[in-house]
């Protein structure tokens, strides 16, 4: 039996006259991996593989994605429902050949590494279509766990920029969707679009040699998760604004534009599937104005999984004229505010490189190295360092680099919305 | 009657201590809830729809029914006031008073009054630690059984006032160490001071520890009768600073006794107070006296309603005597030395007890006579 805990950091005095309320509420769920569950979880999952003319250039490409792909089926538990899709300017389902879902099972795995093996690079990039016909397969397992791993090496130049976009929005909620780019002629900021509309993770792999690992990684996460659907439930006072919910930990994810109003006070934000694991979300809410002296619930935050609500924390705000108090600073409220400032200004950063305006993207870049540096965000000061020589961290003071290569600078920008936790005192 | 029976303040029927409400005429009974304004006539029907519905939300009016049980209202998320944040106890003769204050988030004093068999008084106030956890829940168990421990004691062993008051601080720190709390970092276990008087013929029995006082408003001169068990006392006491010097430092009213899970062992301060004259006792918790620490300035204070009733004899010279006589009702002076101390800043929580006594009278009236 799963259990979730919800524990709210704030520092809940404020002055008077403030309205807004920030707060890092961290979720840990319990019994929440497939080891866990009483009985065995349902699981659909779906591998998506590119297989553009692109992916044969060089030839490595197409070779790993079918290694990966054969050693991520093979990390399936036994009676995991799955299938192949081979993308191209048209989706085609490469396993089970008859079409629809089959269960995992010694016999289907070494039946679909032979299909895999079959793959070739050869036509257009729809990610669109790709997407389609995934979301056709898990309508077919509804009430299990829907995971997809897509894989692409380009640009979605198969279809209309719009499409992607209608594909996505009729696709949320319906499955998860982790996205991988290899090598580097695909658009970061496309695939981010996807993962973050499909509530995924999105990375660079710029050597093929590095997919079967990834694969396997992404594979065994799923693997573990086997409370689905989670929902993350807001209530908030009448008169006040939900500013923003976004997941800070373990990646930077803007949840507010998934809201669902449950009621006029209370919305729902979506969190997908959940294994054992822990992750922070910070809140921001403005209340309408209290007097000194007068305490207010801010909002109160819950857990929903099946429609039962499985914890809750509450977030509050107390008006005082005691300086002490409200200048107190939440730790984990400021740490959240600069990783999510870091991510900022490392793709605005790099978006000024990129549009040759040398100032800005020294200013932005010379920004996050600092806020790196101050969160001890060590995989992000390292990436950062491939971009920028850095004079002084702990100022900022950084110089371009005049040759920067392409995986390096998209590393920095896939990965600019992972963040380092807070270690927690007391 | 029963030890742990009281005298209804409206009706004088006998009821529990425990009661919350008078069973024959349903007043409110010890300790009271503030009742604020009463119902307005149904023949009003303008003030009738000023009045919210009894447990609506005090700031946007919404039904009880949304007022959550965690006290917050479930539209406007406004923190409903505690009942704790404002009590009285009225029982005409003596009466006691608490409240929040205006920088306190919650009232962490608690009181308990009543009269028990015969012309007694049984009265007790603890102030929750601020610094430790649940404090509010420390000084609550800690009053309700010392009360239950000394109105037994004066049913059964009046004449054993002063052990029945030492068992009545075992009693609280057994009911106070038993509290069921979640740890919260480095904080204490939950922790409050103490002060307990039975007034029995004409005398005063006070138990104490930490520094909620007692004082005598009355013959030969107003007077402390408590000394506190806190770091500026013990430091004037070792002779190694001056009071004064004492008094000025910032760890002055560290207390050095409470009661609690992790209270220094030792006897609690026993005592039993004979006045010369007629005269009030009062106890309070620092909430008061850090505004009016000498029983002179009290004095003065309390003295001060009756001078301002209708009918107070003796003018601003006699304080004192001025009270025993019953010239302001007990619950005036408590209510006056509580706008004091919030007009003078009310920083922390206010318990204010008032006990006239005059030893050499007619027994105390009870309400019943």
């Amino acid at each position: 039996m799963s259990t979730f805990t919800a524990e709210t950091y704030q520092n809940e005095y404020l002055p008077e006259g403030t309205t807004e309320v920030n707060a890092v509420v961290t979720v840990t769920a319990k019994g929440a991996g497939a080891d866990g569950a009483s009985a065995p979880t349902e699981a659909v999952e779906v591998i998506v593989i590119d297989c553009s003319g692109s992916m044969d250039y060089p030839p490595s490409k197409i070779r790993a994605a079918r290694q990966a792909t054969t050693t991520a089926i093979g990390c399936l538990r036994d009676g995991v429902w799955f299938a192949v899709i081979a993308g191209t300017k048209t989706a085609t389902q490469v396993f089970p050949p008859t079409g629809g879902l089959v269960r995992a099972s010694p016999q289907t795995r070494a039946e679909a590494g032979a299909e895999v093996a079959r793959l070739r690079a050869n036509g257009g990039t729809a990610i669109g279509e790709w997407l389609v016909l995934a979301d056709q397969l898990f309508a077919q397992q509804p009430a299990a766990i829907h995971h997809a791993i897509l894989l692409t090496d380009g640009k979605d130049e198969g279809e209309y920029p719009q499409y992607l976009d209608q594909v996505l929005a009729a696709c949320q909620s319906h499955f998860q969707c982790d996205c991988r780019g290899v090598g580097t002629d695909w658009v970061v900021s496309e695939l981010r679009k996807v993962a973050t509309a499909l509530l995924g993770t999105v990375d660079i792999i710029a050597d093929p040699a590095g997919l079967e690992a990834d694969f396997q990684a992404m594979i065994e996460a799923a693997m573990g998760k086997a409370v689905n659907n989670v929902v993350l439930r807001l209530w908030a006072p009448q008169g006040a604004d939900v500013m923003f919910v976004k997941q800070v930990s373990p990646n930077i994810e803007d949840l507010t534009p998934k809201r669902t109003a449950v009621n006029p006070l209370t919305a729902d934000f979506p969190t997908g599937a959940w294994g054992d694991e822990s992750r922070d979300y910070h809140l921001c809410i403005k209340v309408r104005a209290g007097n000194v002296g007068d305490e207010m619930l801010a909002g109160r935050v819950s857990l929903v999984v099946d429609d039962q609500p499985q914890s809750q924390t509450l977030v509050k705000a107390i008006w005082t004229d005691d300086t002490q108090l409200s200048t107190r600073i939440n730790q984990a409220v400021a740490h959240y505010t600069g990783q999510a400032e870091l991510a900022q200004n490392i793709q605005e950063g790099l978006e000024a490189r990129k549009q040759g305006d040398e100032e800005t993207a020294t200013v932005k870049l010379g920004r996050a190295v600092q806020l790196a540096a101050e969160a001890g965000n060590e995989a992000t000061t390292k990436l950062l360092a491939k971009v920028v020589d850095v004079e002084d961290a702990s100022s900022g003071t950084v110089r371009l680099k005049r040759q920067v290569e392409d995986a390096d600078e998209m590393a920095l920008d896939t990965r600019s919305t992972k963040t380092v936790r807070l270690g927690k005192s007391t | 009657m029963n030890a742990t029976e009281m005298v209804c303040p409206s009706c004088a029927a006998v009821a529990l201590a425990a009661d919350r409400f008078c069973e024959s005429c349903g007043a409110t009974l010890n300790p009271t809830e503030d009742p604020g304004p009463a119902p307005a006539p149904t023949a009003d029907p303008e003030a009738d729809a000023s009045q919210p519905a009894p447990g609506a939300c005090v700031q946007c009016g919404a039904g009880p029914e949304l007022v959550g049980g965690d006290g917050y209202c479930q539209q406007c998320g406004f923190k409903q006031p505690s009942p704790r944040d404002h009590q009285e106890i009225d029982l005409k003769a003596v009466a006691g008073v608490t409240d929040r204050g205006l920088h306190h988030r919650r009232n962490e004093d608690a009181m308990a009054l009543a009269w028990v068999v015969e012309p007694t008084v049984v009265a007790v106030v603890c102030d929750g630690v601020s610094t430790s956890i649940d404090p509010d829940m420390a000084s609550q168990a800690a009053v309700d059984a010392a009360a239950e421990v000394l109105a037994e004691a004066v049913r059964h062993r009046p004449d054993q006032l002063e052990q029945a008051t030492v068992d009545a601080i075992a009693s609280a720190q057994a009911a106070v160490t038993s509290l069921v709390y979640e740890p919260e970092g480095q904080l204490p276990a939950p922790s409050c001071t103490f002060v307990s008087a039975v007034v029995h013929g004409g005398r005063a029995t006070l138990g104490w520890l930490g520094d909620s006082r007692a004082y005598w408003l009355g013959p030969p001169h107003p007077q402390r009768l408590t000394t506190d068990d806190s770091w500026a006392t013990e430091m004037a006491a070792t002779g190694s600073m001056t009071e004064g010097e004492a008094e000025a430092d910032p760890r002055a009213h560290s207390i050095t006794r409470w009661i609690g899970a992790d209270a220094p062992d030792g006897q609690p301060h026993v005592t039993t107070f004979v006045p010369a004259g007629p005269g009030t006792l009062l106890l309070c918790s620092d909430g008061l006296w850090n505004y009016a620490p000498d029983a002179d300035r009290i004095a003065e204070l309390a003295g001060a309603v009756a001078v301002g009733g209708a009918d107070g004899p003796d003018g601003p010279e006699g304080p004192s005597g001025s009270l025993a006589g019953g010239t302001a009702p007990a619950l005036s002076v408590a209510r006056h030395l509580t706008h004091f101390a919030l007009d003078s800043g009310g920083r922390d929580n206010i318990t204010i007890i008032v006990i006239p006594i005059d030893p050499a009278g007619p027994p105390q009236e009870t309400p019943s006579a």
